[in-house]
């Protein structure tokens, strides 16, 4: 058992492609930390970093305390469970799981009592004649599992493995991976590109986009405290409503299109705003802190309804105003469509609130929004870094 | 969903087409069992049922020992090929050491040129080495395309075994010899079968080289003996019929027990990463 720690790790591949650069993590001996980012932001290649299957072009990787940065994988005791689980498929299911064993001339008893345990933990105890290939996808996925924890390894990978089951069965394993988790009780890194799948199983969340380490944090801190526009576009859904706002130079009006705020209360939250009087830069409010209007001289951000998804426990409102939206440039990648949190998807170029289930709002109509100011977010709109 | 007289035309075409092909087997087959020298007219159809024509092949035919001979020549060369081309391909597809696409080239290149064209350097070669009408005569040419080929097919089947196998098995602590022995060779195993049928059919059956390489009689393999047998019998029809069946039979045993795994390798081979 013990940590993993990535000091300026880096990864150029042979033709000159940057798949990581320059991330610094430690995960500490125990801690399910997940790494969340859009496919192709360079996930997979840093975990085969860490199980030594890709050769680090720069920055050092320790396992514990020792340096593993040019070790073999077999030196470095790490279990990895892969993305289509890699099982294989001429042996028998309790083979596949006792197969680290039989590599390291566990004696049969020993291995035998060891499988029947790991079986017994993944509920594969009566599959175990089987063959994968007679299995469903949700009990391979059990059998990767067993095969990564039956040798109770110091460092335990996880690339995308629920990635390839149905969406209910992705929510049961959710829960069935944290309880081996925490069972097992070593340092995981768990890669995923579903940030809900993120925020609900890890104790800390690494978001990693193009290559590099964007914030690392607790799930409620990301989600409260974005370090920067990619992360606060990535993490929450539907996403963060992002707008181009104006400070006045007095610094006591927001202007977020034609609509005047008062200032004050962000001014409160974020000091940092000061220096931006009389400029421009990009509000970041979360669909939640939104609130319909009940009072027509209460400043608020006008607009005209254009869909309403009801959710059953509560309404997403999509409507438009006259502000400027702003998209944090992320690089294209092939199946972007996919990794789009959900309200981009849908309906025009606009806010998305989340109100209470009874608002009485329909498409088509005018609504004003007041904003929950105390809870904005505040982005430079060069750098993309959070205003504090 | 095919319509009746679809379905009807089709069975009669198939029906055709195993008549033409059948009527040549059946006829020699039923010929072979013709009593020696019942028969000097011509083919006849079930006239009697002996193995005289079997045993006068077998011992005065001297069939016997073209079959002894044509053993040793195919199992040789399947058994060398196999090994030798496994290792070759694994190093070529997996390991990649500097020159290795060259050798590969060079294999496809080996088992692509017709035997017509490489029969004539190879008999130079060995008459230079000593080794006309020899076992080497025999094996060697026929190894060195047997490996050719076996190279090109086994290096498809260990490209289609997922890279995450081995990489698994690499974490799992498998040394390269493991990874080889316990995961890579298992599953290319189908395809390693059918190199091992396809090999042993085409030295089993070869003819051109061994009528070049080897002109004395007391190494001759069955095809070259069946020729030379249809010189000396050629109105023995039941004899030269029961020759030929003898020459065929392992062939045709072979066939029939790999069957599955060579229709099934065929098609394991076939899916080039
Ligand atoms: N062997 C390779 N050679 C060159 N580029 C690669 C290689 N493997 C991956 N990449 C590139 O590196 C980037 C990161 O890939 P990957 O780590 O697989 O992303 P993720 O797992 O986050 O989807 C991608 O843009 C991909 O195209
Ligand atoms: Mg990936």
């Amino acid at each position: 058992m013990s940590s993993i720690t990535l000091q300026n790790a880096t990864k150029i591949y042979p033709n000159g492609f940057k798949a990581v650069e320059d991330v610094n993590l430690e995960i500490a001996d125990g801690e399910l930390m997940v790494l969340v980012g859009p496919s192709g932001c360079g996930k997979t290649t840093l975990m085969r970093m860490i199980a030594g299957l890709e050769t680090v072009s720069g920055g050092k990787i320790l396992i514990g305390d020792k340096d593993v940065t040019s070790a073999a994988p077999k030196e470095r005791d790490v279990a990895m469970v892969f993305q289509n689980y890699a099982l294989y498929p001429h042996m028998t299911i309790g083979e596949n799981i006792g197969f680290p064993l039989r590599l390291r001339r566990v004696s049969k008893q020993e291995s035998k009592a060891k499988i029947a345990t790991a079986a017994g933990i993944l509920g594969l105890t009566s599959v175990l004649d089987r063959r994968p290939g007679q299995l469903s996808g949700g009990q391979r996925q059990r059998v990767a599992m067993g095969r990564a924890i039956v040798r109770e390894p110091a460092v335990f990978l996880m690339d995308e493995p629920l990635s390839n089951l149905d969406a209910k069965l992705r929510v049961e394993m959710r829960a069935e991976i944290l309880r081996i988790q925490r069972r097992v009780n070593v340092a995981t890194v768990y890669v995923t590109h579903d940030q809900t799948e993120a925020m609900t199983m890890g104790d800390r969340v690494a978001v990693l986009e193009s290559g590099c380490l964007q914030q690392c944090a607790s799930p409620q801190t990301l989600y409260d405290e974005p370090a920067n526009l990619i992360v606060a576009a990535f993490i929450g859904s539907p996403s963060m409503n992002l707008f181009e706002a104006q400070l006045s130079s007095d610094g006591q009006n927001l202007k977020v299109g034609s609509n005047l705020l008062a200032a004050d209360a962000a001014l409160k939250r974020t000091p940092g705003l000061r220096a931006y009087a009389g400029k421009t830069f990009v509000i970041g409010l979360r669909p939640e802190d939104m609130a319909l209007a009940t009072d027509p001289n209460v400043p608020a951000i006008a607009g005209e309804v254009d869909l309403i998804e009801a959710l059953g426990s509560e309404l997403l409102v999509h409507f438009s105003s006259d502000a400027k939206r702003t998209r944090p440039v992320v690089a294209a990648s092939a199946d972007s469509e996919e990794n789009l949190p959900e309200a981009e998807v849908s309906a025009k170029d606009g806010w998305v609130a989340r109100l209470g289930a009874r608002t009485a709002v329909k498409p088509g109509e005018q609504v004003r929004m007041v904003p929950d100011l105390t809870r904005l977010h505040c982005f430079d709109p060069v750098s993309g870094d959070a205003i504090r | 969903m095919l319509s009746r007289t679809e379905r009807t035309l089709s069975s009669i075409i198939l029906l055709v087409v195993a008549i033409i092909t059948l009527y040549p087997i059946v006829v020699l087959v039923t010929t072979a069992f013709d009593k020696v020298g019942g028969n000097n007219s011509g083919i006849s159809f079930f006239k009697s049922l002996s193995f005289s024509s079997f045993s006068y092949a077998w011992t005065q035919g001297g069939f016997s020992q073209y079959t002894l001979h044509t053993a040793i020549m195919t199992v040789s060369v399947v058994v060398l090929s196999v090994i030798i081309a496994v290792l070759a391909a694994y190093a070529v597809a997996l390991l990649k050491p500097i020159g290795s696409r060259l050798l590969f080239y060079a294999a496809i290149l080996g088992f692509m040129l017709p035997v017509e064209v490489l029969v004539t350097p190879w008999f130079y070669e060995l008459r230079s080495l000593g080794w006309l009408n020899t076992y080497a005569a025999l094996i060697v040419p026929q190894l060195a395309q047997s490996i050719a080929f076996g190279i090109f097919w086994m290096n498809s089947a260990f490209l289609s075994v997922p890279k995450e196998l081995t990489e698994a098995s690499v974490l799992d602590g498998a040394t390269r010899i493991d990874v080889f022995r316990l995961v890579l060779l298992p599953n290319v195993m189908p395809a390693v079968k059918t190199m091992s049928a396809l090999v042993f059919l085409w030295t089993w059956n070869a003819f051109l080289l061994p009528l070049v390489l080897v002109s004395n009689p007391s190494l001759f393999v069955v095809t070259e003996g069946l020729a030379n047998f249809q010189g000396a019998h050629f109105n023995n029809y039941g004899a030269l019929a029961a020759g030929a069946v003898l020459a065929a039979l392992p062939v045709v045993v072979v066939y029939l027990a790999s069957q599955r795994s060579f229709i099934s390798g065929m098609f394991a081979g076939s899916t080039v990463g």
